[in-house]
């Protein structure tokens, strides 16, 4: 089966869809982040109103090594999605926060494992433990294990990353396969159980566990008698394997490293072109590197993979960068930036389409906000006083959540109150925001001018932003609330 | 005394506990309920559209943080606190006075009003009865309270009591002046008298006498004892007009809304579901759940089977000790849909019981669910036999309370008389309160005749700081 197709492609880019056990993702979009399986403000009702621009989310497979267990995953729908309240949403694991710079502190890796740290501590984690934790969250997607190194490493470091990120492929490699094995021989020992109990009624899942003994008032909540659970995850049918439709083995997208070194990257990307994997992450970005060589980096290893192929890109700080990997051939990204936007009490407002003569007006349109105090051509930052009466959604036009429902004042207002519901309002914003150009870019290549399109988003950018605002983008506002 | 801002309806009556409409400019409030506090504009975490899915009809905003800020002009401009957060159903502001005397410690009262030093720029500020009112009626909540006299629960001095309760009336005739908007929020007064029963009797009458559209008992939630504080739930229940709401300040736990709405209390409010929420505890009918238990673990049930809720349907205890173990943000959210999930379930279960005549087995049911060990507290199975709720067989241990004795010191008022469960009931509702009224208030003279403490109340505006002396 012919997992990914383009519709479109220009230059590098292209306009996809991949399908996965979870249903069909068109690219190039941005998976939702999450910690701990949730978004960080986001409860699933809020993550629904993102739909159908919001199509998946990304976890971190770090955060789950030690809890939930295996065991529990299996009786809450045999993956993490039933778990962590999305069983409906296609979900990729990376071996890293693409929110957190976690590198550089702690030990660094060797050749068995990378260094992670965890709730209990720093710990090391080999390929094999996690193929585990893959195993047991079965995600559509996972990238596996890299040796990602910062941009300032030497030659003779990253060279050494890319041959260990090689190296722990073939064990991922290889351990996926006998996952998938595994997987078919149960799926046939299912159907002849079926075929045998045809016609009886459905099985009920093991009885629940009874909690241990305790004392007090928790005891008594936990030592209810246990009842069949009314959840919405698995295949519908809410318990494991029995009766679900057939699972197959999460997709493997084989990482591409190579740091801030041209020659690297493309060393990296022959190296892992061929294996048999469902696509590529290009790893690494985000690690201090200048964004200038971004390009160069990109190019260099999005030339040797092949095109029917997805591609993973984590990392991206700027709208600009996102719209360069997307340039460069990249169909999946993260969230990342909007995440940090609404950490800083930023709205993102950079305009999304090319002005009439071009695609179709109104919609989501884009800000008219001046470069005044408080605003940029990118983002309101809504802690400014100016916003104290402003009683505008964030965005004129903007059909999220929060701009439906709120004005600027009121979010101005809850930020220097220091109340959650500030980033509740701004990441439902800032994450429609930029799933929307995420559509506008896909768009733009459907249409055969997405380098008009790219050539009028940074026209505009650089005009719009002056040196000074350039450099204080890292985001040097105060700390948000809550 | 009919308010066009505030129509109550009284459905059904079992005992003391019933069940009402209260129509509000902005909602169809059904009683009793819980409204969960929205401090600073914003219930913590949650949208005002959640809000409405979890069955909130009314809830309630702090004048003392609104009013510093963003300040009430400001939210007068933008519509009101219904228009400036978006929400379109009713809601309440408290003076504001409370606020003060529990968060300043430098908070001294005065019989111009509450001074407090500004914690802004430590300069001496002045709250007073007509600025509280201007403030809420530039927040424009349906439900207003005065600002009232509050002694903290753990005074021991008579005399303060005393002073406070007489400044409390004239602090609401201050009040009633300076309201600007009768026709649009309905203004309560508050029911002081701290744990004294003649103070409350006083207190109730003189507020009474202004025939305002609804009444708090005040003083309570302040760490008193629970002895004390269902006797004053009880008799203030039992003393205020019959065909208007009772509303019991600060109170959030379940226990405490089931025993006062047994003794015809009708509404709530406290930050409880939401505060502990965000301490990673959820609310069951069997207790509470300290999520942060490694009990929780590997428990892959919901916290509540029976809720319904998001929180229970999508998510297990076993996700929510990990969230809520790392701090991630979104466990407060989760966990506070539930709590107010929890208690907007348990006032609809109380309602549906006082409707169909089955409340005593319900609160049978449910305290037995609580404390499966038969070890209720005395407090409970005394105020519930007050309000004609036997635990015999539930609890391990009989009334203990001189009922008797209490009786003839004219702690419990008769009970009202018992209406028809309909809804065309209104009017009889409203001839009943009448003479409900004045029966308390003859009883009450009769009281204080007896007991020589006839008193003069002091006018409004007098500058005595002190009622005439007690004895
Ligand atoms: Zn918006
Ligand atoms: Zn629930």
């Amino acid at each position: 089966m012919q997992r990914f197709t383009t519709a479109a492609e220009a230059g590098y880019a292209r306009a996809g869809t991949l399908l996965t056990r979870q249903g069909a993702l068109r690219t190039p979009t941005a998976l939702l982040y999450t910690r701990r399986g949730g978004c960080l403000y986001l409860t699933p009702d809020m993550m629904e109103k993102l739909r159908p621009q919001a199509q998946g989310v990304q976890i971190n497979a770090m955060q789950f090594l030690e809890q939930p267990s295996a065991a529990v995953l299996a009786k809450t729908g045999g993956s993490l999605h039933a778990f962590v309240g999305m069983p409906r949403w296609p979900m990729l694991a990376t071996n890293r926060d693409p929110t957190l710079q976690e590198y550089g502190v702690g030990k660094p890796a060797n050749n068995s494992g990378c260094y992670v740290i965890t709730q209990s501590g720093g710990q090391m984690v080999t390929p094999e433990r996690y193929m585990g934790v893959i195993k047991a969250l079965r995600p559509e997607l996972f990238v596996a294990m890299a040796d990602e190194v910062l941009a300032d490493a030497t030659r003779k470091r990253v060279a050494q990353s890319v041959d260990r990120t090689a190296k722990w492929l073939d064990e991922c490699i290889e351990r996926l396969q006998a996952m998938q094995q595994q997987q078919q021989q149960q799926q046939q020992q299912q159907q002849q159980q079926t075929a045998a109990a045809e016609g009886s009624s459905q099985q009920q899942p093991e009885p629940q566990q009874q909690a241990a003994s305790a004392s007090g008032r928790d005891a008594e909540a936990a030592a209810q008698p246990a009842k069949r659970q009314r959840r919405e995850g698995g295949g519908g049918g809410g318990g494991d394997a029995a009766e679900g439709p057939p699972r197959e083995a999460p997709l493997l997208l084989a990482p591409v490293v190579g740091g801030a070194s041209v020659e690297e990257r493309a060393r990296a990307a022959k190296g892992v072109a061929d294996k048999p994997v469902a696509g590529f992450a290009l790893s690494g970005f985000g690690m201090g590197e200048d964004a200038a060589l971004l390009p160069q980096l990109l190019a260099a290893a999005v030339e040797h993979l092949p095109k029917n192929k997805p591609r993973l890109l984590l990392g991206m700080a700027s709208p600009e960068e996102a719209l360069e990997g997307v340039l460069h051939g990249a169909d999946l990204l993260d969230c990342s930036y909007p995440t940090h936007a609404t950490a800083n009490g930023y709205a993102l407002c950079f305009p999304l389409r090319m002005p009439a003569g071009g695609g179709a007006g109104g919609g989501d349109g884009g800000a008219e906000a001046g470069p005044a105090d408080g605003a940029d051509d990118s983002k309101l930052n809504l802690w400014a006083q100016q916003y104290r009466l402003d009683r505008r959604p964030l965005v004129e036009g903007c059909s999220c959540f929060a701009c439906a429902s709120h004005t600027r004042a009121y979010i101005h207002h809850l930020l220097h109150a220091h109340e959650m519901l500030a980033s509740v309002l701004l990441e439902a914003h800032n994450t429609h925001w930029w799933l929307a150009f995420f559509g506008e870019m896909r768009g733009a290549i459907e249409a055969g001018r997405l380098r008009e399109y790219a050539e009028w988003f940074k026209a505009r950018r650089r005009a719009a932003r002056g040196l000074a605002e350039a450099a204080a983008e890292g985001g040097a506002a105060a700390p948000a609330g809550a | 005394s009919v308010s066009p801002a505030l129509k109550f309806q009284v459905l059904a009556q079992q005992g003391r506990a019933r069940t009402a409409l209260m129509t509000l400019p902005h909602c169809v409030v059904e009683t009793p309920v819980f409204m969960p506090v929205g401090t600073k504009g914003t219930v913590k975490g949650l949208t005002t559209e959640q809000l409405q899915e979890l069955d909130c009809h009314i809830i309630l905003g702090n004048t003392y943080h609104l009013g510093n800020h963003p300040g009430h002009e400001l939210v007068d401009s933008m519509g009101g606190l219904h228009g400036f957060i978006n929400w379109p159903r009713g809601m309440l502001t408290d003076s504001g006075g409370f606020q003060m005397v529990s968060l300043l410690h430098l908070a001294d009262i005065t019989e111009a009003g509450v001074e407090f030093q500004s914690p802004v720029d430590g300069s001496r500020m002045l709250l007073t009865p007509e600025q509280s009112m201007e403030i809420q009626n530039g927040l424009g909540a349906d439900i207003i309270m005065q600002l009232d006299d509050v002694v903290p629960a753990i005074n021991v001095d008579a005399a303060r009591f005393e002073e406070a309760t007489y400044r409390t009336t004239r602090w609401l005739d201050r009040c009633i002046k300076a309201h600007a908007r009768p026709t649009e929020q309905s203004l309560f007064p508050i029911v002081q008298g701290g744990f004294d029963v003649r103070l409350r009797e006083v207190s109730m009458q003189q507020l009474v006498e202004r025939g305002c559209p609804g009444y708090a008992i005040g003083g309570l939630a302040g760490g008193e004892g629970k002895d004390v504080f269902w006797r004053v739930v009880a008799q203030c229940a039992a003393g205020l007009p019959p065909g208007k709401p009772r509303y019991v300040m600060g109170i959030g736990h379940s226990l405490d809304i089931v025993v006062c709405s047994c003794l015809g209390a009708d509404m709530y409010d406290s930050v409880y579901p939401t505060r502990t929420a965000r301490f990673g505890v959820a609310l069951v009918d069997s207790g509470v759940m300290k999520l942060k238990n490694r009990l929780y673990r590997d428990d892959t049930r919901p916290i509540d089977e029976d809720c319904g809720c998001m929180t229970c349907r999508l998510y297990s205890r076993a996700y929510l000790h990990g969230l809520v173990a790392r701090g991630v943000p979104s466990a407060a959210v989760l966990v506070s849909y539930h709590n107010v999930a929890h208690t907007q379930s348990l006032t609809r279960r109380m309602r549906a019981a006082i409707k169909e005549g089955r409340l005593p087995e319900w609160v049978r049911a449910f305290v037995a669910g609580m404390f499966p060990r038969r070890d209720v507290p005395q407090w409970v199975v005394d105020a519930l036999d007050v309000a004609g709720i036997t635990l015999e067989g539930i609890a391990d241990r009989p009334p203990l309370h001189d009922f008797a004795g209490e009786l003839a010191r004219g702690a419990y008022a008769p009970p009202p008389p018992q209406q028809q469960p309909s809804a065309a009931a209104a009017a009889a509702a409203a001839a009943a309160a009448q003479q409900q009224r004045q029966r308390q208030q003859h009883q009450q003279q009769k009281q204080e005749q007896r007991a020589g403490k006839r008193q003069r109340s002091p006018q409004p505006g007098e500058e005595s700081l002190l009622p005439p002396a007690a004895s």
